[in-house]
């Protein structure tokens, strides 16, 4: 078993985890605030990051080089490494991974630095820009900021990029090669993003955020990051680390579907079936993938009915928070604080869901006994990754 | 188009027919730097300049399109997967499908990377004055920066067993990869190359093999001061002595450094020992450099190699090493 010994979050609930504890119970969190106008782009409201001032949690000068990307990756990362307690002193840094997984990198310094380069030349293009285009960059900061210097690598795989980053760092723990993995799952919300969702007709278009229900029209973007630290459970508990839950499976495949289609329900439901069945845990609530995207929730509902019927509660943290590409650690914190708490939040704006025959969680937080949870992860393309979190005591 | 004419390439002389497979058990992890950027440019100098938006400019800009792709030619529902870690892509790539073979979670995984050259990449390392305005010179004295270049290699991965068991030719075996981060600087390599020499141990102890049993070594090699000079005192603290006889050679001194895709195409080179017997060498190598004292390989040599060792090396400090092995 892998042991999750840290966690760390950075979204529109705010900065760190007890920002989501307090927020994962309550209304949507969007503001009409973000760096640029929502407005500009049909939307009231997006998942921007409240009160972020990188400077507070970063060394000003080291935060001025860095994107908006790296911040808020490295500001999760330091949360959950440093509740972790983990030695990454000496030769003990070899042994310490970070592995990430980002939807679209920094799209901000990617237009910025190409912009100059249009506007002004390429004799007046900003070179501290550059370094931030690579989509691995935040895993960069983070290894450098925390000194960790063994396995490091970073996915990219649209909406499952961060559940992919979790599959393989469980991987390298139980190959023995990596005693901690820092897995963090990093996307930034900027204009030029918001500008290219909107010109590909993926935003929603009254602004409306309702998964599962039958009048939602599109996502509203958000940004976010958020990081675990894991372990083998064996060794966590030799060093008395506090443990938050444990990865206890996945399922990971796809479906050959056009570009922004997601898979099909009988693709979805098999790779849900085959993490309940690599766990050898039936789930007692699941945190849906579902985003307010028309395809999305009504195939992921239907595969949802398929596999469990009505015997599950469903929630969506992405009905809180809006939707941004890797979120699937968010999802994961928010799962075992849920675990924690006994309290399954409901999914905000659905009034009438399109699909029937499903117990979703809707109206006030419910209370259960829930020690199991599956979180599942649907991409645009096709790409699927399902994973089951257990609480502290499976 | 680059990766998809050299995906068709592979298939071809893989002999492999996607239907034989069922479509579970067929993978995809490509590596890939920035993805669709040639035509993101493209929507946003329109966007910019004529003030319009040309949105199917944009579908391919995520650096997972290809890998999307590659999944609807070959009718995969198996997993998916892109690295993405700029110039080390497609290297970690080809280590992330030999995992999935030796797991047992795949029985094909098509693997490798693409990469197009784009305005940004190219102002990118010029602003960073990384490039030499003469063909690059890697490993030699004079050596003033990289020469950049674009291309892609797919790869065709089975289990030995089954590729036997179907007659198909073998071209090497993925033995075992390490991957690692300096923890020292976005853009700079550590200078003592202890990242690299830990990728380049975690790689031979995955392999199963000693250092003594690797005959070549495929260098990142990009004709920067820095990396080469980090990469030779790598190659010199895990093999000793013996790094003076191993001989060392760039890829990227013929055909560019492709980014993303240069962890794939350096990796085919590396096959060439296998097949033919020879080493590869290092283009334009003239004036010795004394830090950088290995034997690179002036002009092609005849060899018979059992297995070669590719090293691939990123911003952000990021380092893979992946060691191949003869079929036989």
């Amino acid at each position: 078993m892998i042991a999750v010994t840290g966690m760390g979050v950075v979204s529109p609930f705010g900065v760190g985890l007890d920002e989501v504890r307090r927020g994962m119970y309550s209304g949507q969190a969007l503001h009409a605030e973000a760096p640029f106008d929502p407005a500009r782009y049909g939307l009231k409201a997006v998942g921007s990051l409240k009160n972020f001032v990188p400077k507070k949690h970063i060394p000003a000068m080291k935060a001025r080089r860095m994107s908006r990307l790296s911040q808020i990756g490295l500001i999760a990362a330091q949360e959950a490494w440093n509740m972790s307690g983990v030695d990454a002193s000496g030769d003990c840094a070899r042994r310490c991974g970070v592995i990430v997984g980002t939807g679209l990198g920094s799209v901000s310094s990617t237009d910025s630095f190409f912009e100059g380069l249009v506007l002004r030349g390429p004799h007046e293009t900003n070179p501290m820009i550059f370094p931030e285009t690579v989509q691995n960059i935040a895993a960069a900061h983070i290894s450098i900021e925390l000194g960790l210097k063994g396995p490091n690598t970073t996915f990219s795989q649209g909406d499952v990029a961060s559940e992919y980053a979790v599959h393989y760092s469980v991987g390298l723990l139980k190959a023995g090669l990596a005693d901690a993995v820092l897995v963090c799952g990093v996307d930034e919300l900027t204009e030029p993003l918001v500008a290219g969702l909107k010109a590909l007709r993926l935003t929603s278009r009254s602004g409306r955020l309702a998964p599962f229900d039958r009048r939602r029209d599109g996502i509203v973007p958000a940004e976010g990051g958020a990081a675990l630290v894991l372990e083998r459970a064996e060794d966590a508990k030799k060093r008395n680390a506090r443990i938050f839950g444990y990865i206890a499976g996945f399922g990971a495949g796809g479906d050959p579907v056009e570009r922004f289609s997601y898979a099909g329900t009988g693709s979805m439901a098999r790779t849900m079936d085959h993490a309940v069945k690599e766990s050898g845990i039936m789930p007692d609530f699941i945190s849906s993938s579902a985003n307010s995207s028309v395809e999305l929730d009504r195939n992921e509902a239907s595969a949802i009915r398929s596999v469990f019927g009505s015997g599950v509660p469903v929630t969506s943290l992405k009905s809180r928070t809006g939707s941004f590409m890797a979120s699937g650690i968010m999802r994961i914190a928010a799962a075992l604080i849920s675990i924690g708490n006994g309290m399954i939040p409901p999914v905000c704006g659905l009034v009438e869901p399109e699909i029937d025959g499903i117990d979703y969680v809707v109206g006030s937080p419910r209370p259960a006994k829930a020690k199991t949870c599956l979180v599942n992860g649907f991409s645009h393309g096709g790409a699927n990754v399902c994973l089951v979190v257990t609480g502290p005591e499976p | 188009m680059l990766g998809l004419t050299a995906l068709e390439e592979a298939l071809r002389r893989s002999r492999l027919n996607p239907d034989d497979i069922p479509p579970e058990r067929i993978a995809v992890v490509m590596g890939s730097g920035s993805g669709g950027l040639r035509s993101a440019e493209k929507f946003k100098r329109t966007v910019l300049t004529a003030k319009k938006t040309l949105p199917t400019l944009l579908y391919s800009f995520s650096s997972s399109s290809f890998t999307d792709l590659v999944a609807a030619r070959m009718n995969s529902r198996g997993l998916r997967t892109t690295v993405s870690t700029a110039c080390s892509s497609s290297s970690t790539a080809l280590g992330a499908a030999m995992d999935l073979i030796r797991s047992g979670a795949a029985d094909v995984v098509i693997t490798g990377g693409t990469e197009s050259l784009t305005e940004t990449t190219f102002a990118g390392f010029s602003a960073l004055r990384a490039v030499d305005e003469r063909p690059c010179r890697p490993f030699d004295r004079e050596r003033k920066g990289i020469s950049l270049g674009e291309g892609a290699a797919i790869f065709v991965v089975e289990e030995r067993e089954s590729a036997r068991k179907r007659g198909a030719r073998i071209f090497a075996e993925i033995a075992g990869y390490g991957i690692s981060g300096d923890a020292h600087h976005v853009t700079t390599p550590e200078p003592g190359g202890s990242g690299i020499s830990l990728a380049i141990e975690m790689a031979l102890a995955g392999a199963g093999l000693d250092m003594r049993d690797i005959g070549y070594i495929n260098a990142h090699g990009t004709g920067t001061p820095a990396n080469d000079l980090a990469e030779t005192r790598a190659i010199k603290a895990v093999f000793g002595e013996r790094a003076y006889e191993i001989p060392v050679s760039s890829t990227k001194s013929m055909i560019g450094h492709c980014l993303g895709a240069s962890g794939a195409l350096e990796a085919a080179a590396c096959i060439l020992p296998f097949g033919r017997g020879i080493i590869p060498p290092t283009a334009n190598y003239c004036i010795k450099d004394p830090e950088c004292d290995l034997n690179y390989v002036p002009s092609p040599v005849k060899s018979s190699v059992s297995a070669v060792l590719s090293l691939s090396l990123a911003f952000g400090g990021n380092n893979t090493a992946l060691v191949l092995r003869s079929p036989s």
